[in-house]
């Protein structure tokens, strides 16, 4: 029987053809799932960006915090394998003795900032990843600062104590012709505490210079986010917000190796509690998160979006394997008389089906793993294709400036290709179902008569 | 020769509905084979000469009547049971021929055991043998590898016959099997099917319209009104 099937099988080239349908449909959508996964990956790396992998808000307390006593009680536990602290003040920017645009305060761009007080080496360790501070420092372009010391000390007795600001930042401030590098920038804090009302509020005014770049790639941050130290001399506290309120703000943590999200809260909960510190609470206020759900919406909004591009790319082997319906309805016809012989010679209906669904099958079979093959190539290959359509036809594949990352991305997921493939073939077999119950059903009698 | 006939068919009837009107075709006709016995069946066309061989070969249901074949009663079977009971006791010989077209000789001969028997290897090899064994009565142990359309109508009878022996089965029917041969290669083919039926100890039914043919066999049975009437 399978001999015969497979006689059927090569009979026809349209049957052949009805196959690379269900092969290129099935490679579209693995090449084009397989892109999605390299940008979501590329996105993932982005979208986390300088994030720890858990992020610690205490709540607020009547009495300043101590960074010193959490980092005591939080590196105590074998789960938390370093902390860093964020000293925060949300700012006005303006330049010093000079542009006007930059400086009114009445612009609808006027530019509000981020001042975030680190602690370097603190601040190096714990986002120690991909896209971490130490990647962002490396990656900046406009004007890029030594990774061990960002903030170098300040040269002579006027000058003002350097911070960090982003690329794109860097980009719309005024150049004069010293250049970027120790540009003067002056911030209007808000106090760390507000008066009560009806009382005055008097802003924390402070120049600072320019030290460096670093490449900014935080996703939901509206404001230009500026890097500076925490404390001492040179710091935020000292400079700006002064030394009454808590020495930090929040603090990152990098959990142990293999330690998953769930133990680290558990450990972080348990520290703040053997320490006596105030644990995060929507009574109390402050949060404890990793760093996937600060991130959730832009993650899950990119997840849905490779969700919706799986099921549009699966109607296309849907609608390719119509073209195997339509093959195999017209090879029952075509051989309606080879099917009454066979009912003739003890071929039960079981088996006149069962004849069409194998060639069905081996199509599908055929389909889904030349679908597969070809997809896995052109995946492995994606960077020789490119450069080849780049080269010989003009053709540019992915418009790196459009972009965030470098190149098309592109990741093969073999669970997920294996799935897929799965399902295309699948999908062959649904839609020989059809063709081989007509087979079945076919009257032994009339197939007899057909000439 | 056995007393107790191979098969038995009593007062069978059946009719088709064509354009609201029931057309009979058969109205009780009765008929017995004996082990090895050729009968010729002869009638007009139309007469329902290929309704009996469809409805003796369980490829179709009559409306009345029984059928006994090898002392079991067929008439009222599944399709799947009567597919079966043709597998392993049923032959037939067609007018076309109706070889598989993408199958060689021997392929087209093996079709049938390829249902009944284990698969495994050695009984194979067996069928093969016996396959080869039916190719050579029939002269064609030249023509193994050869397609259907590679062959002249009177080779591509003599696989159908072949074909049709293989399971050596205990009724053999054949419609028309010479009508659509030149008269000499007809007469080989005739006496090489008769012949080889009663070796395999088959009985044989024949429709045919040629005289000559239905004078080869043991005896004639005319189809008339429905009705089969003895021609002795």
């Amino acid at each position: 029987m399978i001999r015969l099937a497979l006689a059927y099988f090569f009979r026809r080239p349209v049957q052949l053809l009805a196959i690379l349908g269900v092969g290129i449909g099935l490679l579209a959508l693995l090449v084009v799932l397989a892109v999605m996964n390299g940008l979501i990956y590329e996105d993932r790396v982005s979208v986390r960006g300088p994030l720890g992998d858990l992020l610690l808000i205490p709540p607020v307390t009547e009495t300043p915090l101590s960074y010193v006593d959490y980092r005591l009680a939080l590196e105590a536990e074998e789960a938390i394998l370093a902390t860093a602290p964020h000293l925060i003040a949300y700012a006005l920017l303006g330049l010093k003795d000079g542009d006007l645009r930059m400086s009114s305060t009445r612009r609808s761009d006027m530019n509000g900032v981020q001042l975030v007080g680190i602690d370097t080496d603190a601040e190096t360790r714990v986002t120690a990843h991909a896209g971490g501070f130490a990647d962002s420092l490396a990656n900046a372009h406009a004007s890029p600062v030594s990774p061990t010391q960002p903030f170098p000390k300040p040269e002579g007795p006027f000058a003002r104590p350097s911070v960090l600001v982003s690329d794109n930042l860097a980009r719309t401030l005024p150049q004069d012709a010293k250049g970027l590098k120790n540009t003067r920038l002056q911030f209007a804090a808000l106090p760390f505490r507000l008066p009560p009302q009806g009382e005055e509020i008097i802003p924390a005014n402070a120049d600072f210079t320019i030290g460096g770049t670093y490449a900014g790639s935080d996703y939901e941050m509206s404001l230009d986010r500026i890097y500076l130290p925490r404390t001492g001399r040179y710091g935020l506290q000292y400079n700006l917000t002064g030394e009454q309120g808590s020495d930090f703000s929040e603090i990152m943590l990098k959990l142990a190796p293999g330690i998953s999200f769930a133990d680290g809260k558990v450990a972080v909960l348990h520290a703040l509690g053997q320490a006596g510190l105030p644990i995060p609470s929507e009574s109390q206020g402050g949060s404890l998160q990793t760093w996937e759900e600060r991130r959730s919406l832009f993650l899950s909004a990119i997840d849905n979006e490779r969700r919706v591009v799986t099921l549009i790319m699966f109607f296309i082997v849907i609608v390719a394997s119509f073209g195997l319906f339509a093959t195999l309805s017209a090879l029952v016809r075509e051989k309606v008389r080879d099917l009454g012989v066979l009912a003739a010679i003890g071929f039960s209906p079981f088996r006149r089906g069962a004849l069409l669904f194998s060639l069905g099958t081996v199509a599908s079979a055929v389909g889904a793993l030349s679908g597969w093959a070809g997809a896995k190539w052109l995946v492995s290959h994606h960077r020789e294709v490119e450069t080849f359509l780049e080269e010989y036809w003009g053709i540019q594949v992915f418009n790196e400036q459009l972009y965030v990352v470098q190149g098309l991305p592109a990741r093969w997921d073999s669970s997920q290709a294996f799935f897929l493939s799965l399902c295309a073939f699948g999908v062959g077999l649904l839609f020989s179902l059809g063709p081989s119950i007509r087979a079945a059903r076919l009257s032994p009698m009339e197939a007899l008569r057909y000439e | 020769m056995s007393n107790t006939p191979i098969l038995s068919a009593q007062k069978l009837s059946k009719g088709f509905s064509i354009g609201g009107e029931t057309l009979q075709v058969l109205g009780g006709a009765s008929i017995e084979l004996q082990s090895g016995e050729a009968v010729a069946l002869m009638g007009a066309s139309g007469t329902g000469k290929s309704t009996l061989l469809h409805l003796l070969g369980l490829l179709d249901k009559p409306d009345q009547g029984t059928i006994l074949l090898d002392g079991r009663e067929v008439q009222g079977l599944s399709q799947a049971a009567s597919s079966r009971v043709r597998a392993e006791k049923i032959g037939f010989v067609f007018q076309q021929f109706q070889l598989l077209p993408e199958l060689n000789a021997l392929e087209n001969v093996l079709m049938p055991r390829r249902l009944v028997k284990a698969r495994w290897w050695p009984r194979r090899k067996k069928e093969r043998l016996r396959a080869l064994t039916m190719l050579e009565k029939v002269g064609l142990s030249h023509r193994l590898a050869h397609k259907p359309n590679e062959m002249s109508g009177g080779e591509q009878q003599r696989v159908a016959i072949a074909r049709a022996l293989i399971s050596s089965p205990k009724l053999l029917l054949a419609d028309e099997p010479t009508g659509n041969l030149d008269r000499q290669t007809g007469i080989e083919v005739l006496q090489l099917l008769l012949d080889l039926a009663s070796q395999e100890k088959s009985a044989v039914l024949l429709a045919t319209h040629n005289e000559s043919v239905a004078s080869q066999c043991s005896r004639t049975l005319r189809l008339h009104g429905g009705r089969l009437e003895s021609m002795e």
